[in-house]
């Protein structure tokens, strides 16, 4: 086994070209990212959302009095509330001193100015808590009529959820800028990316892909003896030359990525080796030679990148929303957020959840691909 | 020794509409040098895919050391080496690396595998170069580190399909000689070429395949008694009559008389002192001629005349 590991190394280390675009490309990535986004973070503060209120002089004010009260500023919470006329809201919306103007009324209504970009996770920020919000009040309007006896109850336990779930996304480290998420992602791509290693095992092993592998293949070796060990090889290797990258971006772009350093590793470690299984498991389907295998695995991890927010920052917030599965089984998305979970969240158990969605992700890959590779005879070389 | 290799019994092997292997049977002892000659795309490589249990096949049966071969029968694959028409090596390993890795997928003791590596690099020449890289190597090392990697761990089944393809004339050589050494040692060889030459200088038995079927299987002098023709004279000449043609054909053995682009060829069923009776013949006529050839057919003859076409194409 330990044998077969070396081999693996010496190949995968002899490979000039492979080595330096993995280690070259994050490095590029993240300089580009730190030079585009470098500067933005200082200038938004995620920590206070300054907003405008527009009462509709309905019962509804009320209760969206009750909730923006408990999320105050006064009160810990991570609203700067003002309360206002419309014309009033929109010219401090016009001159940037509020973020958006909260519309009471039976649904509330978010308005925000599309020429504040940098602002975008604010903006964020506040949409996800008018959705909330809404979903919440729809749901009590549905329960009220039936249980009006509980009416405080559901009040404050609405305020409460809300209050909850903005405490949270505070985070850690509420200073840290809004664009380390990119970061996040870039990470979630580099691992992603070591599937091409894991087409590399599968085309090692599989007779009808090539010379080598049919000459592996009629060795006395059982294969399932072949292809941990090259998975192993394959993962550790790709995750040395991700941890160069990793700490080009911690120690030289002085991205704040050193917090909970051991569970970052075990993220950055399982990120690999669901990177390479994937690969493993695109590289044991249909007949295509290995160069088109790995064309398959950028056409497949790209999207998931794209998915996760790599390239629009808002999108994996957009996917919660509307289609939160998709980041569920996301393995990018999953990535991205554990990264981003051990930088914001005390608690963890998030965290958790997608560190076993992974594992089991790789579990999947890997049986899956073993049990097409195992035994088989071809029908054509 | 008299006991079975290879066994093929009524192998088929499609590839949907194209039957590539046709009821094919071979039966290989211990101890040969067995050459399968056939033209590109005769079924040579499929057979051998077929004996090896890479590819699946259609019907028949296939045993190896009188056992069935099976993708998962690793006690028959430890006893097999394997070159494959296509260099099949690792271009990131040395010369010695690459026959380490192939020889420790069969060899788990290290002293012994050890030993192997440096007895495979010694037998295929490659001292010189064992800490090359492939691409490093002309396309005759190349080769040889081919089959190298496939005899390092000392199988007692040795398939070596078209190993000589784009060599020069001295690794071809070099090979031949090595094939035939790797037989005396003990080794059971199949060898499978489109060079009738070689399958003729190496080979103790050979099956001639066409369109997927054996069409003949023997020696190579059993292969040649198969034919009519026995002996071909060919005379420069610039010219000759009707009436000498006929008189030609009417010596003894002789079957046919052509004459095209001032050369005369003879073709002869057998009989000694063929070319002498042509000569006199000639000179008893007062022709002037030039140069003068007399061969015996070759396994090209065997294939033209049994399946009317060349076996190079």
């Amino acid at each position: 086994m330990l044998r077969t590991m070396i081999f693996s190394w010496k190949t995968l280390f002899r490979d000039k070209a492979n080595t330096f675009w993995i280690l070259l490309f994050p490095i590029i990535l993240g300089s580009f990212f730190k030079i585009a986004f470098g500067n933005l973070g200082a200038t938004e503060n995620i920590s206070t959302i300054p907003v405008a209120i527009v009462k509709s002089d309905s019962v509804y004010d009320e209760q969206l009095d009750n909730v923006i009260t408990q999320l105050s500023t006064e009160k810990g919470g991570f609203l700067e509330a003002s309360y206002c006329t419309e014309e009033e809201a929109k010219e401090q919306l016009k001159e940037k001193e509020i973020v958006g103007i909260l519309h009471s009324g039976e649904m509330v209504r978010l308005s925000v100015s599309e020429n504040m970009k940098e602002q975008s996770m604010q903006q964020s920020i506040l949409k996800t808590f008018v959705d909330r919000y809404n979903m919440q009040v729809n749901a009590l309007t549905e329960l009220l009529p039936d249980h009006m006896e509980q009416y405080q109850e559901m009040i404050d336990a609405l305020s409460a959820e809300i209050t909850y779930n903005a405490n949270e996304s505070l985070g850690r480290h509420p200073d840290q800028s809004p664009y380390t998420q990119y970061f996040f992602n870039l990470l979630a791509m580099q691992c992603l990316f070591t599937a091409v290693g894991g087409v590399l095992v599968a085309c090692h092993n599989q007779a009808n892909l090539s010379e080598l592998a049919k000459r592996i293949t009629v060795a006395p070796t059982h294969k399932l003896i072949r292809i941990v060990p090259e998975l192993l090889a394959v993962t550790i290797y790709e995750f040395v030359l991700n941890a160069v990258g990793f700490a080009y971006m911690a120690f030289i772009l002085k991205i704040q990525l050193l917090d909970r350093l051991p569970f970052t590793v075990l993220t950055m470690f399982l990120g690999c080796f669901v990177g390479v299984s994937l690969g493993f498991f695109i590289g044991c389907f249909g007949h295509f030679d290995q160069t088109a295998k790995q064309g398959l695995v950028f056409a497949v991890t790209m999207p998931l990148c794209f998915l996760s927010g790599l390239m629009i920052g808002n999108m994996n917030i957009l996917i919660e929303n509307h289609l939160p599965i998709v980041n569920r089984l996301n393995p990018a998305a999953l990535l991205t957020d554990s990264f981003y979970r051990l930088s914001q969240y005390e608690d963890l158990s998030r965290f958790y959840t997608n560190i076993l969605t992974i594992i089991g992700f790789i579990i999947l890959f890997c049986v899956t691909g073993f049990l097409m590779t195992r035994r088989k005879t071809y029908a054509q070389l | 020794m008299n006991e079975t290799a290879v066994k093929v019994k009524e192998l088929v092997k499609r590839y949907r509409e194209l039957l590539a292997v046709d009821h094919l049977n071979l039966e290989i002892k211990q101890g040969e040098i067995f050459g399968l000659l056939g033209p590109n795309g005769s079924g040579k490589t499929t057979t051998i895919n077929c004996i090896l249990s890479l590819l699946s096949y259609d019907n028949g049966e296939i045993e190896i050391f009188e056992k069935p071969m099976k993708a998962d029968a690793y006690d028959i694959k430890a006893k097999i080496g394997v070159v494959m028409q296509n260099v099949a090596v690792f271009e990131e390993l040395t010369v010695q690396e690459n026959i380490d890795y192939f020889c420790g997928l069969y060899i788990n003791d290290k002293q012994l595998r050890k030993q192997y590596v440096e007895e495979a690099i010694q037998f295929t020449g490659l001292e010189d170069f064992r800490k090359f890289y492939p691409k490093k190597l002309s396309g005759g090392l190349l080769r040889r580190l081919n089959i190298a990697c496939g005899i390092a761990h000392k199988p007692k089944l040795i398939i070596l399909d078209e190993p000589t393809v784009a060599v020069d004339p001295q690794s071809r050589n070099r090979i031949l000689e090595g094939i035939m050494e790797l037989n005396r040692q003990g080794a059971t060889i199949i060898y499978t070429s489109h060079y009738m030459e070689e399958v003729e200088q190496i080979c103790s038995r050979i099956a001639i395949i066409d369109n997927g079927k054996c069409i003949a299987q023997g020696t190579a002098e059993e292969l040649k008694k198969l034919i009519k023709k026995r002996e071909i004279i060919t005379i420069d000449i610039l010219s000759v009559t009707a009436d000498d043609i006929e008189a030609l054909k009417a010596l003894p053995h002789v079957y046919s008389v052509t004459f095209e682009d001032s050369k005369l060829t003879i073709l002869c069923d057998g009989g000694s002192h063929n070319l002498v009776r042509v000569l006199d013949y000639l000179q008893g006529k007062e022709y002037s001629f030039g140069h003068i050839h007399s061969a015996l057919p070759t396994l090209n003859d065997v294939f033209l005349e049994i399946t009317g076409k060349e076996l190079r194409d």
